[in-house]
């Protein structure tokens, strides 16, 4: 176990020590916010607010105040959902230089089994992604609060908490079993772009699911991507959906936050996050077998 | 005694025989040079031996284990550097060389403690808080050894260990080996294309084609595949009478523009030519055969032994 531990300081050490790979990690963060800020902010601030401005006697300046609060909310949850992908992936990078620069075989002539060292590889990617999101969760409440939101209740940060983990765990596995396809660093990082664009949209982060057409919509819903963002939504966003949508009807609050990701609908039923997480893990516990497997064939073909 | 022992040995990658069938043994506490040109086996058996690839065929036995079935307890007591480095550039000399002596199996007190005793002995201690990545070459190598040492084993592996680097720095890295080696006894085994490192080998094994060309010490090999040259010098009159004496004895004389150069066998059968000749030349050298003729001859020319 000592070994174990020793591997997952090694590289999650790797991931923080290196500038550019936190960076890049968080690109796709910076991408969320500047499209947020410059492009579709004020888009989704203004569907919340036209809403609200069908029903007489609302204080319109409050109602803008709480929009922006919500939008900036949600888009926290985006945030915290998507750094799970890019830091696993970019920790995993670690993986793939000692694959391809033969490091590897320095760590596989120790007294220690593939399968540690494999897993070792994933629970690093776990504890950055972790530590990473758990940050960007901190920053953003900090941010969020200091423009008039609610500090989260212990209960809330408890259960944002477990889904980061959960969440973390999906993709860590995820992109651990993905590792296999990229031979070279170059492929992996070409990989790493795609990937980080693809689950902007396939979380609906960059653009909510409610302004995609039925059927993309539906297929997002197949993908698990979109249910670790529903997930984190659902908590984040709590407070101030009942705040900014106070005396409006349950009906119009809940066309509202399947329209935005917030609640997913699944054959007529909503997604609960307990549903979420069930989802997720199942996700990350698939990868994971085919990580193992993958890990083993590789054992036996390599030269 | 043996430490290593090789029965047929034999590594396949589909139709191509990397290693084939190959046997040898190395004695406890000896430095193994293990000779042959790029592409003939060095890296495979490096590889079977040290359990990162597993053979096709064949058995192996080390320190006393065996080759497949002790996997474990074979990695724990052999210590491999690579030809390229393995140590992480962002982390610090401390840093990797602790992590790598945890990997190895030793506790964090005992990798502390081995850190401390090598430090000593590679002269690290100036760059222990340093990051790997800022180091020169030649104190790379150094560390990568350190790495390879700090669970304390018997067999240190070194896979063309110098490789790139420049001649001061090679010489350094090399002493070092030297100096560990006759400090604590430990066995080397050594796969190069360096002549001059492989001189120093008790033993050597050339290798070629996945096949064992021959073995034994350089002297032997030296003996067997590097003839030795006689240098006469004498005055130009006197070359045509010392050419006549030792076509006579059956040696084939050269003319040079000193005087005259010949083949001899060995060394030793230098002294009957030269006593023939002694009364006719001015002075005389015996060209003894190096280790690049040896490289040359056995292992360029391939000729396996079975």
């Amino acid at each position: 176990m000592q070994q174990f531990f020793e591997l997952v300081k090694r590289n999650v050490r790797l991931y923080l020590r290196d500038r550019g790979a936190v960076f890049f990690s968080l690109l796709s963060m910076l991408i969320v916010i500047g499209l947020m800020l410059f492009f579709l902010g004020d888009m989704n601030i203004e569907a919340i607010t036209d809403i609200l401005g069908k029903f007489p006697g609302r204080d319109a300046a409050a109602d803008e105040e709480n929009a922006k609060l919500l939008v900036l909310m949600w888009t926290s949850a985006g945030i915290v959902s998507i750094n799970a992908v890019t830091v696993s992936f970019a920790s995993l990078s670690a993986m793939i230089k000692d694959r391809t620069t033969g490091k590897i075989n320095s760590i596989y002539s120790a007294p220690v089994s593939r399968f540690t060292i494999s897993a070792a590889y994933i629970c690093s990617a776990w504890v950055s992604s972790v530590i990473m999101c758990t940050a960007a969760l901190v920053i953003s409440e900090i941010y969020c609060v200091s423009q008039g939101a609610e500090a989260f209740s212990v209960t809330a940060h408890l259960q944002l908490l477990g889904m980061i983990a959960v969440n973390s765990f999906a993709y860590s596995s995820l992109m651990y079993f993905a590792s296999f396809l990229a031979k070279t660093e170059g492929a992996w990082s070409g990989f790493g772009t795609v990937a980080g664009t693809l689950v902007g949209f396939l979380g609906g982060i960059y653009l909510p699911i409610g302004a995609l057409a039925e059927s993309i919509g539906n297929g997002l819903k197949c993908t698990p991507i979109i249910y670790g963002a529903s997930m984190f939504r659902q908590i984040m966003t709590e407070d101030m959906l009942s705040r900014t949508f106070d005396g409006i009807s349950a009906d119009i609050i809940g066309e509202y936050s399947e329209a935005m990701g917030i609640t997913l609908t699944v054959f007529d039923n909503n997604v609960s996050c307990a549903a979420d997480i069930v989802i997720l893990l199942v996700f990350g516990g698939l990868f994971l077998v085919f990580g193992a497997l993958v890990t083993e064939h590789s054992r036996k073909t390599d030269r | 005694m043996d430490i290593i022992r090789t029965e047929g040995l034999t590594k396949k990658y589909g139709s191509f025989t990397a290693v084939d069938g190959i046997s040898f043994t190395v004695e406890k506490g000896t430095l193994a040079g293990f000779l042959g040109v790029n592409g003939a086996g060095k890296s495979t058996t490096v590889n079977m031996l040290s359990t990162l690839i597993e053979p096709d065929g064949g058995t192996a036995e080390i320190c006393g284990m065996q080759l497949g079935k002790d996997n474990g307890e074979i990695r724990r007591r052999i210590g491999i550097v690579y030809q390229q480095n393995c140590l992480d550039d962002i982390l610090t000399v401390r840093e990797n060389l602790i992590c790598r002596g945890v990997l190895h199996g030793a506790s964090k007190k005992k990798a502390a403690e081995s850190l401390e005793r090598l430090s000593g002995i590679l002269t690290l201690d100036d760059i222990l808080g340093k990051r790997y990545g800022t180091l020169s070459g030649g104190q790379k190598r150094r560390c990568e050894i350190a790495a390879a040492l700090m669970h304390t084993p018997e067999i240190l592996f070194l896979d063309e260990p110098t490789t790139g680097l420049d001649p001061a720095t090679r010489k350094d890295v090399w002493k070092t080996v030297e100096d560990l080696r006759k400090n604590t006894g430990m066995t080397v085994f050594l796969t190069t294309h360096y002549m001059e490192e492989a001189a120093a080998a008790g033993k050597i094994i050339i290798i070629g084609k996945g096949r064992i060309i021959d073995s034994g010490t350089p002297f032997e090999l030296k003996e067997k595949y590097a003839s030795d040259h006689v240098r006469i010098f004498c005055k130009p009159e006197a070359v045509g009478r010392i050419s006549y004496k030792l076509a006579g004895m059956g040696f084939a004389p050269e003319r040079t523009d000193l005087g005259l150069d010949f083949p001899v066998p060995s060394t030793i059968e230098a002294i009957e030519p030269l006593n023939e000749v002694r009364a006719l030349a001015d002075g005389f050298e015996v060209l003894q055969g190096t280790m690049d003729d040896v490289f040359l001859n056995a292992a360029g020319g391939v000729s396996p032994e079975k």
